[in-house]
């Protein structure tokens, strides 16, 4: 995996370059340390190279710092040259350590806190380095664009969604025009994704891949690995039919051998010879693609300019601008406009290619990163309260020091060295968790991550974890720090003396740290509470159909099927005898487009209205006459499809009710007529009936859409319906066998509707933000919790003679316990003051993600303030008995 | 001038450079410490070592050229002087003087 060329991380050899003798005798070791290194790269190991070497260095790095400190170093000046420097640090990182180790309760709970910290953000950060900031694994990758017809009349790119929407796929003809017409190309290619089912071996295999042209490999800039990419001879009108393998597929179908080149494969029924395999690592356009192949004859000579599937990846020519390209491509617009005035307008829009691809995921991905940075700063914040607490116990020791003469830098480096020896063990730790958890949690991360393929544990990574550790350190150990300097020395020895450790100034230090813990907790559980409501909202919506006990099985016929219609129908005809045979099974039924099974048609439609005929993009799906039935879904007036509507008598559709309402508002929608413009399908088809909306996705409203009968629109391609009046879990097998019973070459996706509901986007992502805030946010009001208890009981604790003194001249026990408690809850007001104000700022941020509930949505917030307001007392409560138990006796026989 | 004493870790490199012959560099010395010694040796410890027997005239050293995979890193050849051989002949004379006669306590030498 490790290629022999490697060079070893630069920052790591400049450095060593830099601690060795200068000369020949350091450049020597340099080299020595290069010979190993690829040594050890060549032995394939575990480690990633660059983390080995890492390792490897560092203890030469120590050893020739170490010798280089004098043997008598001038101890006469405390702050002298930088060898006196490091000598001071490695005696105050000992005794740290000595510290720590004295008190292994709070220095275990330090770490494993610090470490799922560190750990969670780390993971967070490659995740967001990986997808939003790394450049695209192509070389010069910022000259690649995506090229979509755009309406001039939709301004983008700002705000995002927008213009995302404002983007069409083209048809073949089209992209000839723009690839021969744009002098600012260097290379343009077309991509279609159509699914592809490989067959020959035991079992259909469905795989995923694109359709592409040449230019699509040049564009890219990826050399193959074997043979060669597809060449512009492939898009030829004629040409035989090429197909390209992933590394992926190449190893796992065909057990990598090299004379794969020049075999043929057989996808969805057609014969394409493999020309190439391309590297490791490379896919496009999702990333996980298995096969890349060359466009048949009917797509490349299709006349068809209007409506479109296609999209088009382009890189610009070196020194041309996006602005510039974009004012080319306009022009191409205009030209196009006129010498095909029906297109004039559409405009043509450049998009940067990793903008395209990874706008979707930004939000979320910010989100999540904010999530997890707030966890850790209020973790920093307990921590840094805890070892407040800590400085105030060593005022004496470190007043006294002071007093004989250390330096305030001296001191404050020595309090700042606990704090980094505990932020970088938990650094450590925190690495640990990362490289275990990044690659799980991809995995699991809900829909489709972008460049999820290109997410890896790295150096980057390790860079990261130490950079969090010492920004931890720091902002743990600055407070406590400089609270412990800045005491003057008087005062110190003097309450000290009188023993009352704490004076009110540090106590309202800590009281403002677990207000901003509590501050930062109200706004994570915010979010998690919204999105709680947000996926409610989806899950309860009213969908316009009932999903229960519903099979969905798309049934991709292969090529020998597609000739003529004929043929398809007996193939279904037996399948549905055979499925029908099947007990368990209730009603069958078909249709060509269904909520949750993916794919949808949008042709252009003319439709009858009072005001002549409106031309429109509608959507439009072809059913079978119990499909109504099968989903639940109600007829409002006139009739379903049924038997007497066949090929040969009148052309008729069912639209739905907003349908009816958006074209014919007020009127019988009954005996209108609606025509679907295709090539050779342009005849006008009557309305019979009108049946209730269904949502297409939970989190979009019904929108206008008409049905027609199978029977009079039949194709090769049919998602089989079938209501089960068993668990369709025991069905499904069943079904499959009744399918390949005909055909094994038929791949069988049959699945629980319920299921494809339940994984769809619009569910799964806000599940996943449920967990994922759920989760943070829980911890987080665990630790803000913890705070207030802490600094209640370190309260108690310092005043036990103050309210000793109190109770004996007679102040009763739920005074005192009301005075704990009120400490307490103000803290507590305090902060939800705070966080109310930071969520009403952030709310924006996740507003985009939430289904019918505002960001700043009362009940949520309501809800969450008493809900802390409850941990609140409880946590008071337990130092507040303790108060009440102080024995007024021995308080003042200590004083 | 009196010649520096040696410790027993720069006794074995000067004894694996002198086994090693005509092949002394770093790394070289580092397997011949661990085939014939046993002993794992850091790389840190090796160089700080050499640029002290260096600094005690027991070596020195001429500059290899680049082989390929040292990124045009020069190599180092060591090789141990006469007073570097006179430094280990006082120091096995001094060991077997007090070795001597105790084999009855120690047992044999095994090699």
């Amino acid at each position: 995996m490790n290629r022999p060329d490697r060079e070893p991380p630069r920052l790591a050899e400049s450095l060593l370059l830099r601690v060795v003798p200068p000369g020949v005798a350091g450049r020597s070791i340099v080299g020595d340390a290069r010979e190993e290194y690829l040594a050890y790269c060549r032995s394939n190991s575990l480690i990633p190279g660059p983390i080995w070497y890492w390792i490897y260095i560092m203890p030469i790095i120590a050893r020739f710092i170490s010798g280089k400190t004098p043997k008598k170093a001038p101890t006469s000046q405390p702050n002298g040259g930088f060898y006196t420097r490091l000598g001071n640090l490695a005696s105050d990182l000992r005794i740290a350590l000595r510290m720590l180790r004295r008190k292994p309760g709070f220095t275990v709970a330090a770490i494993v806190t610090l470490g799922l910290g560190i750990g969670a953000n780390t993971t967070i950060f490659s995740l967001v380095d990986g997808v939003l900031l790394r450049p695209l694994p192509y070389p010069e990758a910022d000259r690649l664009v995506g090229v979509y017809r755009i309406d001039p009349e939709v301004t983008g790119p700002d705000p995002a969604p927008q213009w995302l929407v404002n983007l069409w796929a083209v048809p073949y003809e089209v992209f000839l025009d723009w690839r021969d017409m744009s002098p600012v190309f260097e290379a343009a290619g077309a991509h279609h994704e159509p699914s592809f089912t490989l067959t020959g071996g035991d079992q259909p295999e469905t795989l995923s891949g694109a359709m592409v042209t040449s230019g699509v490999f040049q564009a890219l800039g990826v050399a193959p690995l074997l043979g060669r990419p597809l060449i512009p001879a492939d898009d030829a009108v004629g040409a035989p039919s090429h197909a390209v393998l992933s590394y992926g597929l190449w190893q796992r179908s065909y057990g990598g051998d090299p004379a794969i080149i020049g075999n043929h494969m057989i996808l969805n029924g057609t014969s394409y010879e493999v020309v190439g395999v391309m590297p490791r690592g490379f896919g496009f356009p999702f990333g996980e693609e298995d096969v890349w192949v060359s466009f048949d004859d009917a797509r490349k000579t299709s006349p068809v300019r209007n409506g479109g599937y296609l999209q088009v990846i382009a890189r610009v020519q070196p020194g041309i601008s996006l602005e510039q390209a974009q004012l080319e491509m306009d022009a191409v617009a205009r030209r196009n406009g006129e010498s095909h005035p029906e297109e004039v307008e559409h405009g043509i829009g450049l998009f940067s290619h990793k903008e395209l691809l990874i706008s979707n995921s930004r939000s979320g991905l910010l989100m999540l990163l904010g999530a997890v940075g707030l966890v850790l700063l209020i973790a920093c914040a307990n921590i840094a309260n805890l070892l407040l607490v800590r400085a105030t116990e060593r005022r004496r020791e470190l007043g006294v020091r002071q007093a004989l003469g250390a330096g305030r830098g001296r001191l404050l480096t020595q309090h700042m060295s606990e704090s980094l020896v505990l932020a970088l063990v938990g650094g450590v730790a925190g690495g640990l968790v990362a490289v275990a958890t990044l690659k799980p949690f991809v995995a699991a991360f809900p829909g489709d991550l972008p460049r999820a393929n290109e997410i890896a544990v790295d150096y980057r990574m390790l860079l990261i974890a130490i950079g969090l550790s010492v920004a931890t350190g720091l902002l743990t150990g600055v407070l406590p720090a400089i609270r412990a300097v800045r005491t003057p020395i008087v005062d110190v020895l003097q309450d000290g003396a009188r023993g009352f450790a704490g004076g009110l100034r540090r106590n309202r230090t800590q009281a403002l740290v677990v207000v901003s813990e509590v501050a930062l907790a109200f706004v994570l559980l915010v979010g998690a509470g919204l999105f709680i409501r947000s996926l409610t909202r989806l899950t309860s919506v009213e969908r316009g159909f009932v999903s229960e006990g519903i099979i969905s099985m798309p049934v991709v016929l292969p090529a020998r099927y597609r000739d003529s219609v004929a043929v398809s129908n007996a193939f279904y005809r037996e399948l549905y005898d055979r499925l029908g045979a099947v007990p368990g099974v209730e009603l069958i039924a078909n249709a060509s487009q269904m909520p949750f099974v993916g794919g949808m048609s949008w042709p252009p439609t003319s439709v009858e209205t009072n005001e002549g005929i409106v031309e429109d993009i509608v959507h439009s799906s072809t059913v079978s006459d119990r499909y109504f039935e099968a989903m639940s879904i109600p007829v409002q007036s006139g009739r379903m499809f049924n038997a007497t509507d066949l090929e040969d008598t009148e052309p008729v559709i069912v639209v739905n009710e907003a349908f009816a309402k958006h074209y014919w508002p007020d009127e019988v929608p009954i005996g209108r007529r609606v025509r679907r413009d295709f090539p050779g399908d342009s005849i006008w088809r009557t309305v019979v009936g009108v049946v209730g909306d269904i949502r297409n996705r939970l989190d979009e409203d019904p929108f206008p859409e008409f049905f027609l009968p199978t029977s009079q629109d039949p194709w090769w391609y049919q998602i089989v319906v079938i209501k089960a009046g068993i668990e369709p879990a025991a069905l499904i097998p069943q079904i499959r066998d009744a399918l390949w019973a005909i055909d094994r070459d038929v791949p069988a996706y049959a699945r629980a509707l319920d299921d494809r509901i339940s994984s769809s986007g619009a569910v799964a992502g806000p599940r996943f933000g449920v967990f994922i805030l759920g989760l943070l946010s829980g911890l987080a009001a665990l630790l803000a919790i913890v705070g207030i208890y802490g600094v209640l009981a370190y309260t108690v604790s310092q005043r036990s003679k103050e309210i000793g003194i109190r109770m004996a001249l007679g102040a009763g026990r739920h005074s005192v316990v009301g005075a704990v408690l009120k400490r307490g809850l103000l803290m507590a007001g305090g902060g939800l003051a705070i966080g109310v104000g930071i969520s009403f700022a952030a709310g924006r941020v996740i507003e985009s993600q939430l289904f019918e509930v505002r960001a700043t949505d009362p009940l949520t917030m309501v809800s969450v303030g008493l809900l802390i307001l409850a941990a609140t007392v409880a946590a008071s409560y337990i130092p507040a008995w303790r108060a009440t138990k102080v024995d007024p006796v021995e308080a003042l026989r200590n004083e | 001038m009196k010649t520096p004493t040696l410790g027993e870790f720069e006794q074995l490199v000067l004894l694996a450079i002198l086994q090693l012959e005509d092949d002394g560099f770093a790394l070289s010395v580092l397997r011949e410490l661990d085939d014939r010694a046993g002993r794992r040796v850091s790389r840190g410890a090796l160089y700080k070592t050499l640029e002290r027997l260096e600094g005690k005239r027991f070596v020195e050293w001429e500059v290899e050229d680049a082989t390929p995979g040292r990124g045009g890193h020069p190599r180092r050849r060591f090789y141990v002087t006469k007073r570097g051989v006179a430094a280990l002949q006082n120091a096995r004379d001094a060991l077997f003087s007090l070795w001597k006669g105790l084999d009855t306590v120690l047992g044999k030498p095994s090699v």
